[in-house]
Parts: structure tokens; sequence; C-alpha cells
């Protein structure tokens, strides 16, 4: 694993870094318009910074998603930079299922930016373009193997999983850091309760797409592609740990009023983050270095 | 400690499920000549299968010395599942062939093969 990504070239590291960049912003932008549509207990007062992170980091994934165009075609010419500009290689790129994904990303990005507008209407565009966003995952590499609609499914509802997840991060934090213990308990144990279904659903999700995809072969190997995945998966299960530990823990203190319970909590978010980030590095790394 | 336990089966059976993943991906099913291969004549042409429709966009050889040979293409960036190149006249020496393209379901791919030509 660590020599595919020693002997990787700078374009390589250019495309895992910019693709990184692309999961957060995308999945912060569709995760906090699910937060600020599905979790009740967000105080008024909180929706108004998260609408405003769901557009920023909308506008933020819209770019670097096209960012990624160039970067294609930079790579399939060598990794040169006359390659990046080169107009057959880039029209190669936007015709493939690259650049259909990118085109209905843009479409579920701007939709999700009418999160902004505290209207019905803008909610329900929202919602649809936080749809059209995990979709757009699904619309090419693995998801395009049969039963395609099947996989297609499964990978927008893990992405739906995860955006939900990390966008109410957002709010946890922020109440957890200006500690109104009731407020941030009661959302707390509101994300806790969704989030448990959550968590089924995305395990759920992934590991049928996987059995899916290896059709029942599950044997370990030392394949760099296998190894990027092992440590995806042991980073995501301290995730899990963190999770489980807010949850059965530390919302019960929040709620209780306990002086530290704030403070932990932030800690413990923090912590979440940082493997996550790590996980999207991980993943990043995995679908650019080590296809076959 | 039920949702830990429950956390933690799961992610040992995501680890194990994880494994072959690779497959689902286009794979170059093969080379002509193989790679590794010791030729006593020079080859008419270099190939390579692939399992699904491929657009080759970038072919190089290069010697020993790190001098590219020019190659001959007529699939004109098409997607193939057999791509094929015509050498000039290859002189004897070891020689490595990089290639880029880009698959049907949207995977870069990457790849190189080396063989010898010898008296």
């Amino acid at each position: 694993m660590l020599e595919t990504l020693a002997s990787a070239d700078g374009i390589t590291w250019l495309s895992i870094c910019v693709k990184a960049l692309v999961y957060a912003s995308t999945l912060l932008a569709a995760g906090a318009a699910l937060a600020v549509l599905f979790l009740k207990q967000i105080p008024e007062a909180e929706q108004r910074p998260l609408r405003k992170t769901a557009g920023v980091m909308a506008i933020a994934a819209a770019v670097l998603s096209l960012l990624r165009l160039p970067i294609r075609a930079s790579f399939l010419m060598g990794g040169t930079w006359a390659g990046a500009m080169e107009p057959m290689m880039m029209n190669m790129v936007i015709q493939s299922p690259l650049g259909f994904a990118i085109v209905l990303r843009l479409i579920g990005l701007a939709l999700v930016c009418t999160i902004m507008i505290p209207t019905r209407s803008g909610q329900i565009a929202a919602a649809f373009g936080t749809l059209l966003v995990a979709a757009s995952f699904a619309m090419r590499g693995h998801a395009l193997e049969e039963p395609r609609l099947a996989l297609g499914l499964l990978i927008t509802a893990h992405i739906l999983g995860l955006a939900f997840w990390i966008g109410a991060f957002i709010p946890l934090h922020r109440l957890s850091a200006q500690y109104v213990p009731k407020t941030a308990g009661a959302l707390a144990e509101e994300f806790g309760r969704k989030a448990l279904w959550v968590v089924a659903g995305l395990m759920f999700a992934g590991l049928v797409t996987l059995a899916i995809l290896t059709a029942g072969r599950l044997t370990l190997s030392g394949h760099a592609y296998n190894q990027f995945f092992a440590v995806k998966l042991a980073l995501f299960s301290g995730v899990l740990g963190l999770a489980a530990w807010n949850k059965l823990r530390l919302t019960p203190a929040l709620l209780q009023g306990a002086p530290e319970a704030g403070a932990q909590m932030c800690f413990s978010l923090k912590l979440e983050a940082v493997l996550l980030v790590i996980i999207l590095l991980a993943t990043a790394s995995l679908t650019t270095v080590s296809a076959p | 400690m039920t949702y830990l336990i429950r956390a933690a089966l799961g992610a040992l059976l995501a680890v194990g499920a994880a494994s072959q993943a690779a497959l689902a991906h286009a794979e170059k099913e093969g080379t002509r000549p193989a790679d590794g291969a010791v030729l006593t004549a020079p080859p008419e042409t270099l190939g390579m299968n692939f399992d699904m429709p491929m657009r080759v966009t970038l072919i190089a050889l290069t010697d020993q010395d790190g001098n590219e040979h020019a190659l001959t293409r007529h699939d004109g960036m098409q997607p193939v599942t057999a791509f094929d190149a015509v050498p000039p006249a290859l002189p004897s020496g070891i020689y490595t062939v990089e290639w880029r393209g880009l698959a049907d379901d949207g995977h870069p791919m990457q790849g190189r093969f080396s063989f010898e030509v010898t008296d």
C-alpha cells in the first residue's frame, strides 16, 4: 500500500487531494442540508449558520468537482499540464461516466443551495438536491456493474447516511461548545436515536454492496486495494466506537447537566472528524492509485 | 455495550468483505509479448487485452537507455478490448511499454510491462 502511494506521481497526488476535498465539501453541503431537514431539535438561531454552511460548501464542492476534469485529462496524457488543456482529452473525460456524475452533482448542489431559502419549497428542492448529490456517486465505477439498479440505490443510501452523520456534527459541536446543556443534550439524544438507524443502514448498504461486488469471495489478500479498504474500515470502526461513547455516556451526561460533558462532547466530535478526514483521504487514495 | 459489540462485529465483517473488491475494476488480462518475455526476434506487434472496453490514451515504448521508440496504432483512441500497436524494427535490448487509459466504467487505468529482445 505505502509502496503504491510512494510511486505515485505529482498529478496522482493532486488528484487524491482534490478528490478528498470533493468528498468532504459535498458531504458537508448535503449533510448540513439534511441536518436542517431532519433534526428538529436544532434551535432556530443554529439553523441559519447551518444553512449558510450548506450553501458555501455546495459552491466549494461544485468548483472542486469541475477541477477534477482537467486533472483527469492530465493523468490520461501522462500527468502533463499540457494534457489538462488538451481539448480532445477534455471532451473524452466530459463524455465519460465522470463527466456525467459531475453534471448530476452540479445540479444536485445547486438545489442544495435552496436550503438557504427558509420556505417549504426551498426545503423540498434541497431534499431532492441531496438525493441527486448522493446519486452522483453511483454513476461511475463499481456502481456500473450489474445489478446496476441495486448497486446504485445502495451507494446512494450509503452516501446519504454518511452525509447526515457528518452534517449533524456541525450543530452538535457548536451547541456543545456553547454548552447549553438542555439544548445540546436534546439534539445529541435526537441525533443518537436517528443515527442508530442511519448507521445500521449505512453498514447494511456497504456490506451488501461489497457482497455483490465480490460475489461472496471473501478472502484477504495483500493487494493494495484490499489493504486500503482494511485501513478504511478499521478507522470506521473507531468512528463507530466514538459514536457509541457519545450516545451511551456523553449524551446522558449532557442531559443531566454534567459540568464537563460539553467539553468532552466537543473533544469526541473533533476526534471523530479527524478519523473521518483520514477515511476520506484513504477512500480518495483507494479509488485513485490502487485500481489493478 | 451491545451497540459497541454490534459495531465491532459489523466492521470486522466489512473488513473481510473488502477482499478482492478490486475485481470489479477493469483488468488487464494479458500482454503481447508477455511481461518479462525474452524474445529471439523483435515483436511485430505490441498488445494488451482488457476485460472491458478501454480507450488507451497514451502508450510509450522506451528502451533501457530511456530512448523512446514511436509506435503506430490504428484504434483511433476508441474503446477496445484488444489493443495493438506496431513498433519499429527493434534492436537487441530491454524494452518497457507504459500505458494509460480510460475504462468504460470511468476508471482511469495505467500499467506497464517489459520484454527483452536478444540476438
